[in-house]
């Protein structure tokens, strides 16, 4: 029971993981077959028992008229009998009366139906008999059945089985089958009564020809037995007694008149049984239910193929109906896959009934929307990272201008006019190079421009301490850079490497195309910076406390420059450290070598 | 697409058993159709007479009523003649029939031609057979048996030495050949010697036989035609049944026979004949009935049925 369950909620969980076209297809297809399982069965059952019915009602009748046919048949014999005995016989004393006339003429009015009419002593000889013919010479009638009945049981009518007739010679060498009708008989010869037999033999082709007319062609054959299972006619009676047609004449001789079903040679039949009249005979009909199995074959044959036909046209109607219906909800389903992936551009589809309509067009109303809702965040992302930009910007602009002004400051104290003029010269170019117009992209040659005014100022500031060396590759200048990116790391080699330095200090600014990128460094040969050092100046998390030189930041201009060149162009730029003690440090940032114009220039 | 491949496989299924249920139903119509028409069999006589073979004739049309037969009789204008059963066969088959029943006139002469036509046509013989190299089969009761059963007639009539003329018994027939075998097997113990003759003539001298037997119905028939009239009594045996050697068995001119199922017979070969036809399969040769008839027992109800058959 647990097993079953079991099994049963493993179907149920496969059959609701199927898409819905296959569950309607499905639900549809076994409901019709089901229903047309049903309703085959029923018209199958149907037509077998009407069928059966009709074989039933059709046996009944030819039995009825095969019955009524050969009791009438009979009936005619036992009167011409009667008319023998009681018009003939009983009326004459046959030792002075010669019957033989009154027999011939009663023969001869059936002689259709008779073979003969014999009158016989009680010692089995021929008194009188119609047709005339010569007495077999050594006949044995006393021997015989029919007159041992007759003489037995006086009161009645006796039939026979069939036999061959023996009373008498037929120069033809004709041996004909007759059936004998005896009856016991009072005969008067000389005033004095006694017994005799009166025999009919009646031509066995009469009976044949009762049940060959009966009229059921091919539909199964009908036999004659006796009150003790002898068989008396059957339409293939020579190949019975030859035992090349088997027939249990004995299954029925003991049971009601009325309809069985059973096998009669191995094949289901409907027999009918019927007793006829006086002589307690019965007609047995058998119809095998195979003389309509091969219409009923051909009906199996064409109901299947009719069946398998329309099965597989359930299927296709089935199966375009759940397409028609779960494809726009596979469609829908498949958009809001391309939804969950992130393409807000998919096309909603929009199809199928009214319900589907609607639920498709609330989807693509709920795509436009969340499009909406994601332009706005990007919009707002966009808008802040620009105002993180101008902030980092702006923290150079206050710390430089501070370092610079404290220097023309300086050399207007010490009356030096000239170099001030130069260095406020110098100053303007550098705001006028970071200001260029709003941009924050420039092109890198103004950017060495700017760099160069720069060093200009804070060559004087650190009276020629440093000498500087632009190596440039002349292909860089027209790409494009974030402004002020060199100044800040200049500073830096100028804060940290020249500042303390006892020799001269040099500086070198290269610029160059490798592998496709830009790479601006500026290279000192200051102190140089322990590893751990250098490995935190870019991490915006790590803290620096101030070193033993006392040098002053603490990365934050590199921070500031990286997270720029990060901002403006990707991850993957930015500035690289390497330094080592007493050998001095490279800072180099990566760009894209993407060519400047008025175009990009802003963005 | 997984889907479409799956409804794809679902209709070749379909298709491949719509396929196979009207294969079925078309092998079926058509066995059925083949069964339905009617075989064309020939039935090849070695007789002149068609009474001889009444019985027999009477067995096939009941087995043409069971087995949808189109029966085409071909008697001999020359009785036991081989040429001319030679010449029948050959045009039979050329007429496109479909079996051919045979009592053959020759066990030996007719072999070539009965091989050749069973290559293509089956070829059932029946009442007397060959005895080819290859097998045909026969439809006929133990012929040597019968020639057995006849001998012991005889001695039953207290002929045990003597004279005994055989009527017939020169014909090539195989039939004939081992019921001569069956007799000569029984009467070899006896001091009685026996006369080949292929027939009785009204002017025949049977003084010195004790006894005649016929080893075939004609001769039979005609042995008692003979001897009906004539003064002298002689012992008169055969093999054969039909209503004048009853009539003559019931006068005392016959004294006994044996007959076999001759309705049986016809009516088993053309059964197997239509089997082969339709069925294409070899079968085994069915055995028939046969029985001892005298005047005494001639009303009993098995002979009657086997001596006066119905039909």
């Amino acid at each position: 029971m647990g097993r079953a369950k079991q099994v049963l909620t493993h179907w149920l969980e496969g059959f609701r993981s199927k898409n819905i076209q296959y569950t309607i297809a499905l639900a549809f297809t076994g409901i019709t077959l089901v229903a047309m399982l049903l309703v085959g069965v029923v018209l199958y059952t149907g037509f077998f028992s009407s069928a059966e019915t009709m074989m039933k009602e059709n046996n009944t009748r030819l039995v009825e008229q095969i019955g009524l046919n050969l009791d009438m048949y009979l009936k005619n014999m036992m009167r011409v009998s009667e008319t023998a005995y009681y018009r003939v016989i009983k009326k004459h004393d046959l030792a002075v009366d010669d019957i033989g006339e009154q027999i011939e003429l009663l023969y001869d009015a059936n002689k259709d139906l008779l073979v003969s009419i014999v009158i016989l002593d009680p010692e089995g000889n021929v008194l009188t008999s119609a047709p005339a013919a010569k007495e077999k010479a050594a006949q044995t009638a006393k021997d015989q059945v029919w007159f041992r009945e007759a003489l037995d049981k006086i009161e009645n009518f006796h039939f026979s089985l069939p036999h061959v007739q023996n009373l008498f010679d037929d120069p033809d060498c004709r041996y004909r089958w007759v059936v004998s009708l005896s009856r016991a008989v009072e005969l008067t010869e000389n005033g004095q009564v006694g017994q005799g037999v009166l025999l009919l033999d009646i031509n066995f082709s009469g009976i044949e020809q009762i049940f060959n007319n009966a009229g059921y062609g091919d539909s199964g054959y009908a036999y004659l037995v006796g009150e003790d299972g002898e068989m008396i006619y059957h339409p293939r009676q020579q190949l019975v007694y030859s035992d090349l047609f088997e027939e249990d004449s004995l299954a029925f001789v003991g049971e009601e008149d009325g309809n069985y079903i059973g096998k009669v040679n191995g094949q289901d039949s409907v027999i009918t049984v019927k007793t006829v009249g006086y002589t307690g005979w019965k007609i047995v009909r058998v119809a095998p239910v195979g003389i309509y199995s091969d219409d009923v074959l051909f009906i199996q044959l064409a109901g299947l193929i009719g069946v398998v036909c329309l099965a597989i046209l359930i299927i296709l109607v089935n199966q375009s109906v759940s397409t028609q219906i779960a494809h726009p909800v596979e469609q829908l389903q498949k958009s809001v896959e391309k939804l969950e992936n992130g393409d807000l551009d998919a096309e909603i589809s929009i199809g199928g009934s009214y319900e589907i309509q609607r639920l498709g067009r609330t989807v693509q109303s709920m795509a436009q929307e969340m499009k909406k809702l994601m332009a706005d965040v990007v919009k707002e992302q966009e808008s802040k990272h620009k105002s993180e930009l101008d902030a980092l910007q702006h923290q150079i602009n206050p710390h430089f201008l501070y370092n610079t002004l404290s220097s023309i400051v300086w050399m207007i104290e010490k009356g030096r006019a000239e170099e001030s003029v130069n260095m406020i010269s110098a100053l303007s170019r550098l705001f006028r190079i970071s200001l260029s117009k709003g941009r924050t992209i420039i092109r890198v040659g103004d950017e060495l421009e700017h760099a160069k005014s720069y060093l200009t100022l804070q060559k004087v500031r650190y009276k020629n301490k440093f000498t500087v060396t632009f190596d440039t590759d002349p292909e860089v200048l027209e790409l494009s850079t974030v402004k002020l990116i060199i100044q800040p790391l200049l500073e830096n080699a100028i804060y940290h490497g020249m500042e303390f330095m006892d020799g001269d200090g040099e500086i070198t600014v290269r610029s160059q195309i490798r592998d496709g990128q830009m790479y601006i460094a500026v290279q000192d040969n200051g102190d140089g910076m322990p590893p751990d050092l250098c490995a935190k100046l870019l991490d915006p998390n790590a803290e620096i406390k101030q070193g033993k030189s006392g040098s002053r930041g603490s990365g934050l201009g590199l921070r500031n420059v990286h997270e720029r060149i990060r901002l403006a162009f990707g991850a993957e730029y930015g500035l690289s450290i390497r330094s080592k003690l007493g050998w001095g440090t490279v800072v180099e940032a990566h760009l894209p070598c993407i060519p400047y114009d008025e175009e990009n220039g802003g963005t | 697409m997984q889907t479409k491949r799956k409804y794809s496989w679902g209709y070749l299924a379909l298709a491949v058993v719509v396929c196979g249920v009207l294969l079925v139903s078309w092998g079926n119509l058509r066995r059925k159709q083949r069964l339905s028409e009617p075989v064309e069999l020939s039935v090849i006589v070695r007789w002149q007479s068609s009474e001889v073979w009444e019985n027999i004739r009477r067995g096939i049309e009941l087995a043409a009523q069971d087995y949808n037969l189109d029966v085409m009789y071909i008697t001999l204008t020359d009785g036991n003649s081989v040429q001319e059963q030679e010449t029948m066969i050959d045009r039979e088959t050329q007429l496109d029939t479909q079996a051919i029943l045979l009592a053959a006139a020759d066990q030996e002469a007719l072999c070539q031609t009965v091989e050749e036509t069973q290559k293509k046509i089956p070829v059932i013989c029946f009442e007397s057979g060959t005895v080819c190299p290859e097998d045909v089969m026969c439809v006929s009761a133990d012929n040597y048996a019968m020639g057995q059963e006849l001998g012991k007639l005889l001695l039953a009539q207290g002929v045990e030495q003597g004279q005994v003329l055989l009527v017939g018994a020169d014909s090539p027939c195989q039939s004939i050949q081992d019921r001569k075998a069956g007799v000569l097997s029984v009467l070899e113990d006896y001091t009685i010697s026996t006369t080949v003759c292929s027939e009785l003539g009204e002017e025949s001298e049977l003084t010195e036989y004790d006894a005649v037997l016929a080893l075939d119905t004609q001769p039979l028939e005609d042995a008692a035609q003979s001897l009906e009239h004539r003064p002298q009594k002689v012992v008169l045996l055969g093999i054969g049944g039909n209503n004048r050697i009853a009539y003559h068995m019931e006068h005392n001119v016959i004294q006994g026979i044996v007959a076999q199922n001759e309705v049986g017979m016809g009516y088993l070969a053309a059964k197997q004949a239509a089997e082969a036809v339709r069925t294409r399969a070899s079968q085994e040769a069915p055995g028939i009935e046969y029985r001892v008839i005298t005047k005494e027992t001639m009303y009993e109800r098995e002979n009657e049925q086997l001596l006066f058959p119905f039909c």
